[in-house]
């Protein structure tokens, strides 16, 4: 059972995807909003997403939000017609084109996001996000890319910026994706913005070959992200990156919902009980 | 594709270098230059300025160089890396260390990528477009064909096919210059050795080849200022494929400037005074390493959604083992090229078929034209499907070219004169012995008693020969006679 | 006696008159002749484009069938593989022979045995020359098993096969297995003929009464015998047609079997999912004895060990890492087939999880509108979202998650 060590076939002219999943859940963010807000840390996003298409010209990025009840893409999306009216005019002479039109797309979906309101009403569990929902979108996303690219030029990475805690209801979704990213190569980072610690991405992280990382200091969130989660699978190779080794491998009780480290296990079901 | 990615980086690598500092710092002052520079740079150099770009405001931090040393892993390849890294930035005046040991990013450098990653500050460096919307816009298919319309006029006028136009001034200035053709007998100019070499190029190592060569003529005739010239360039490269761009922001050079360029293809305008211009892909390709060609092969169905740069694929060619070429192009310059190296066959209505043997390569090879770069051109130009195979040419063709070449060097003439008709054993040994000491020997044989002398070492053996004879004349008497060996001057030996 | 019992009971079907009366009758060469080149046709442009891509549609949709009733399954499994290694499988009919390609396809198996189902235990027993021997016992570590069957010495081939003998041989040591594990045997026979030392129906017999399941993959042609103890001891019997054939009929065994109502008793199993540790000063390890930094702490005793899945040797409970145990659960929760939808309710522009625009019906140069065979699009009937063909195929066999259900709320 060891973690994935990125195989030598990652070349230096590799283009990079990155596919980042930000956990919108309005709740735990206005929690968080006397050291971070949403706001700030959108913007902070925004600069290191330019900075990944910085990187080199054919960098591919791809937004995804977890929202409370629903997971969505903001960026690519098929028919981005609200960008005309919206910005002042499709081409700012002060911001690198490709800049532009991933900004815009995504600060305009994501005010859509939130300006729908029904599914945060209608939907029970509103202490996590849909974050096994995003993941999955994410594998599909870079299985299609992939399969686009006959010539094994483009290297996918996915990057979660996660705010609520776990959701057990989850556990199994959350570790099929993990396996199925195991598989394809890819590696999950995390970034843990709030709150407390989120057991199963820290093992997404481990078993995929991924950094997971706490914020220490949540104005320098930029900087943190910039130094930890911006180096490409080619020069991740050449880095010590920072990020927590120990992780914990306790299941989650099917009955209880709480974890446990012994328990029964039924030969047929799996069904978990905490020993009494 | 690695070779051609390579290429053009080391070519404009070299010339940003030589420039002096202070140059860089005014070359630093736009965004769009800092971010086409930023992108040459290795990628652990890219990592270590992401990292270090924004520390500055929030409180000015002192790293020296062993605290950088730390985030690499403590291998060898990581550590050669790492200095490399150290090596091209301090050279680029990005990141240097300064007297007390601490590392520095150049601060205008800095606050201006700062700019270009946050959208910030008044620049406009990355083309300012026009307010009013053009009559009719040319669509992305026009600009591609007038680009390359353009562009294989310069190289046909090259290889000299007959009905080409003069091209304009400022081209034949840049081709004499770079030494791609010369002056002929007759006043003509005929293509050379690198003329033919530069043929065998991909398309973004000639373009850049023929601007680094145009920056040479704008600061020596045209007085131009080199600043504005690779400001320009960069910002070229920024701009989006299909959109127009107003005249109006660009300074007097620059105008100038964007004229020569629509010449060689990189920029349209519909004539010539008008405000508006589009840059073709071969412009904003300039510093992204895709190509900047896109084939008619490649349709665009299976293109994501981010826009139109990202057509890759220019590979036409396919390689039999049995040494039989398909190429799938209809440019007559393409098929002028693959004429210089192999013998075309058949021609199709969207396909030729040539076959490489052993007198079209030789043909090539008289030329100047290396094994290596026929090999590299066949490797830049392979059709995606090859490119899903390894090695990517097969093995038997790639040696045998090799091989063709080698043919040329078993023969090595010198220049050299032969020395011959020693009377006896003993005065040839003692010349030999003494021409060898002073190691002028190239060949010699013991039982015809000649050896072969370098030009320099002639004097001195001849010397030497001379010195023993009088030596003999007031030794022996009248014994010697002439000739310890009679010189034979001039003719080359073979060996 | 007995004989004659089994006689009536089971007909024995030799000429398939009993399947075939259903269908056409006579024999297959009286049929008509079918052209394989007959499927590729051209369309008005002249193009075969789109012939070609509903071919490769309908080839990634026959993948997908398959049963998504959630049964009980047996997670824990013990098998043993048993290859046959008769001269029989020095012939040449499977590229580059049979016994080669049976043992490169053998090590593709075990890793994807072990991949999909991590607490389980695998053996190997050949047979030749009218014995059975064993080359590894019940083990979790896959390297075990394919280093062995690396090991030219081990593969020889050399006269006839036992089927008795291998399967008393398996046999024995899978009485010794609780019963909450499944039992099972793969056999991978290439002979037509066997060399038995007594009564292969009393072993038939005896298998069956211990609830060990056999399932067969025949490389020439169908022996009754073995359709007999396939179908008694409720396993699956194939013969190959080809060697793509013969990779999936091999790899239909990994899911695991849906459980007999005999084994229903759910036994509980006790468990433990230790931590992992990293010391900067090495310490000696419990199962080794080596010095090491890292390794993982038991959950009753604090021992430590090197590597999971494993038993602790100190106080014998058995340890997995819940990664282990939960890459089988998607077999117990399967999702639902994705449902094909038809040109008339084809609204969908693009596919929910990838963003793929979804083809429209196409003009020729004709003029006329053309659609393709398929809309390409297919639809999860618990959350109504559609998908493109990619991403069905993608989602059915490696993420085993529909994104449709878990990125909108309509099936909690």
């Amino acid at each position: 059972m060891n973690a994935l060590k990125d195989t030598a076939t990652v070349n230096e002219d590799d283009a990079n995807l990155l596919v980042l999943i930000i956990d919108t859940n309005p709740l735990i963010w206005t929690k968080s909003a006397k050291s971070l807000s949403l706001k700030e840390a959108l913007r902070h996003l925004l600069v290191f997403i330019n900075a990944h298409l910085a990187l080199k010209h054919d960098n591919e990025v791809a937004v995804i939000a977890s929202h409370i009840g629903v997971s969505k893409f903001l960026y690519p999306i098929p028919n981005p017609s609200r960008l005309s009216e919206n910005t002042d005019q499709a081409v700012d002479s002060n911001l690198y084109q490709r800049f532009k039109v991933v900004n815009d797309q995504v600060i305009s979906n994501m005010k859509d996001l939130f300006e729908d309101v029904s599914t945060l009403n209608s939907y029970p569990d509103k202490a996590s996000s849909m974050i096994a929902g995003a993941l999955s979108m994410a594998l599909c996303y870079t299985n299609r890319i992939m399969r686009a690219d006959e010539i094994g030029h483009i290297k996918p990475r996915i990057l979660i910026i996660s705010i609520s805690p776990d959701s057990p209801y989850q556990y199994i979704s959350i570790m099929n994706c993990i396996f199925s990213a195991q598989k394809l190569g890819i590696p999950i980072d995390v970034c843990k913005v709030h709150s407390e610690e989120t057991v199963f991405l820290k093992q997404a992280a481990h078993l995929t070959g991924g950094r997971y990382l706490k914020l220490q200091i949540p104005q320098g969130f930029l900087q943190f992200l910039m130094i930890t989660f911006l180096p490409d699978r080619f020069t991740r190779n050449y880095q010590c990156l920072p990020g927590e080794e120990k992780v914990d491998f306790s299941a989650s009780c099917f009955c209880h919902k709480k974890m446990i480290d012994i328990g029964f296990l039924s030969s047929i079901r799996t069904v978990f009980n905490l020993q009494i | 594709m690695p070779t051609a990615v390579t290429h053009f980086k080391t070519n404009i690598y070299e010339c940003l270098e030589a420039l002096p500092k202070p140059t860089l710092d005014q070359l630093y002052k736009e965004p769009a230059t800092c971010l086409a520079i930023f992108r040459l740079l290795p990628p652990l150099a890219r990592q270590l300025v992401m990292s270090l770009l924004f520390t500055q405001p929030i409180s000015p931090v002192n790293l020296t160089q062993s605290d950088l040393r730390l985030w690499v892993k403590n291998e060898e390849e990581a550590l050669a890396k790492f200095h490399e890294a150290l090596d091209k930035l301090s050279k680029l005046s990005i990141m240097t260390t300064d007297s007390s040991g601490y590392i520095q990013i150049n601060s205008s450098f800095r606050e201006r990528f700062q700019d270009c990653l946050t959208g910030g500050g008044d620049h406009q460096s990355f083309g300012v477009s026009c307010e009013r919307p053009a009559k009719d816009k040319p669509d992305i298919a026009f600009l591609d064909r007038h680009a390359m319309k353009q562009w294989e006029e310069i190289l046909h006028f090259m290889v000299g096919t007959e009905s080409t136009r003069q091209p304009s001034a400022a081209v034949l200035k840049v081709v004499t210059r770079a030494k791609l053709m010369k002056e002929g007998k007759d006043k003509q100019l005929m293509i050379t050795n690198k003329g033919f070499q530069f043929l065998l190029q991909d398309v973004n190592t000639q373009v850049w080849a023929f601007l680094i060569q145009y920056l040479d003529i704008a600061d020596e005739l045209l007085h131009m200022n080199v600043v504005e010239v690779l400001n320009f360039f960069f910002m070229l490269g920024s701009l989006e494929l299909g959109m127009d761009y107003s005249v109006e922001a660009l300074t007097p050079t620059q105008k100038q400037l964007l004229d020569d360029l629509a010449n060689f293809g990189l920029a349209y305008r519909r004539k010539k005074g008008s405000s508006r211009y589009y840059p073709t892909r071969l412009a904003t390709t300039l510093t992204s390493g895709n190509s900047a060609v896109v084939s008619s092969a490649v349709s665009s169905s299976t293109s994501t959604t981010t826009g139109d740069d990202g057509a890759t694929e220019q590979g036409f060619i396919i390689v039999e083992t049995n040494y039989k070429l398909y190429a799938y192009t209809e440019s007559k310059l393409q098929i002028s090229v693959l004429r210089l190296f192999c013998e075309l066959q058949t021609r199709f209505a969207n396909m030729v078929y040539a076959l490489i043997t052993r007198d079209s390569v030789r043909k090539a090879l008289k030329h100047g034209i290396t094994a290596n770069q026929i090999i590299s051109y066949l490797t830049s130009h392979a059709h995606p499907q090859m490119k899903k195979q390894t090695p990517l040419l097969p093995p038997t063709v790639v040696d045998q070219i090799r091989l063709w070449e080698m043919e040329r060097n078993r023969l090595v003439a010198t220049e050299c004169h032969l020395y011959k008709e020693f009377r006896n054993q003993g005065d040839y040994e003692m010349v030999l012995r003494h021409a060898t000491n002073l190691g002028f020997v190239i060949w010699s044989n013991a039982k015809k008693r000649m050896f072969s002398v370098t030009e320099e070492g002639h004097e001195h053996v001849r010397n030497y020969i001379k010195k023993k004879i009088a030596q003999r004349k007031t030794n022996g008497g009248g014994e010697a006679g002439s000739g310890i060996g009679t010189p034979n001057n001039g003719s080359p030996s073979v060996r | 006696m007995s004989k004659q019992y089994k006689q009536t009971e089971e007909y024995i079907d030799v000429d398939d008159e009993i399947q075939n009366t259903a269908q056409q009758t006579g024999y297959s060469w009286e049929e008509e002749y079918k052209r394989s080149w007959d499927v590729l046709q051209e369309d008005e442009d002249g193009s075969l484009k789109r012939t070609v891509e509903n071919l490769q549609h309908r080839m990634k949709r026959k993948k997908l069938f398959r049963d998504t009733s959630t049964i009980r399954r047996g997670i824990i499994r013990h098998m043993f593989l048993i290859i046959d290694l008769s001269e029989a499988m020095m012939e040449k009919d499977l590229r580059p022979s049979r016994l080669e390609l049976t043992l490169s396809y053998a090590e593709q198996f075990i890793l994807e045995y072990f991949d999909q189902n991590p607490i389980s235990q695998l053996g190997i027993i050949v047979t030749k020359g009218g014995i059975a021997e064993k080359l590894t016992d019940l083990t979790g570590n896959p390297m075990d098993n394919i280093r062995v069957l690396k090991n030219k010495k081990n593969t020889d081939t050399d006269g006839e096969p036992s089927l008795q003998n291998s399967l008393q041989m398996a046999r024995s040591t899978l009485i010794h297995v609780p019963a909450h594990g499944s039992r099972e045997m793969l056999i991978i026979m290439g002979s037509l003929t066997t060399c038995d030392p007594g009564d292969i129906y009393d072993t038939i017999d005896s298998l069956v009464s211990e609830n060990i399941r056999v399932s067969v993959v025949g490389l020439a042609a169908e022996v009754q015998i073995c359709k007999l103890m396939c179908k008694k001891t409720k396993g699956t019997y194939g013969v190959v047609l080809n060697e793509a054939h013969f990779k999936d009929l091999l790899f239909e065994i990994i899911p695991p079997p849906p459980v007999s109502a005999a084994q229903n008793k759910a036994e509980l199993v006790i468990m433990g999912f230790p931590s992992s540790v990293t010391d900067s000063m090495p310490s000696l390890c419990a199962c080794h004895s080596k010095p090491t930094t890292s390794g993982y702490i038991c959950a009753r005793c604090n021992s430590k060990i090197c590597d999971l899945p494993t038993d602790c040797p100190v106080c014998e409970l058995t340890l997995v890492s819940s990664p282990h145990l939960a890459r089988s659960y998607h077999h117990l929760f399967p999702i639902d087939n994705f449902v094909e939808v038809p040109w008339n309710s084809a609204f969908a522009t693009h596919c929910f999880s990838c963003q793929m625009p979804f083809p429209n019906p196409t003009s020729t140069s004709l003029g006329a509108r053309v659609a393709p065979d398929t809309s390409g699009r297919y639809k999860c009937n618990k959350c109504n979202q559609y998908f493109c063909i990619d991403c069905d195929v993608f989602v059915h066999e490696v993420i085993h998650n529909c994104p449709g259900c878990l990125a909108t709320t309509s099936s909690h």
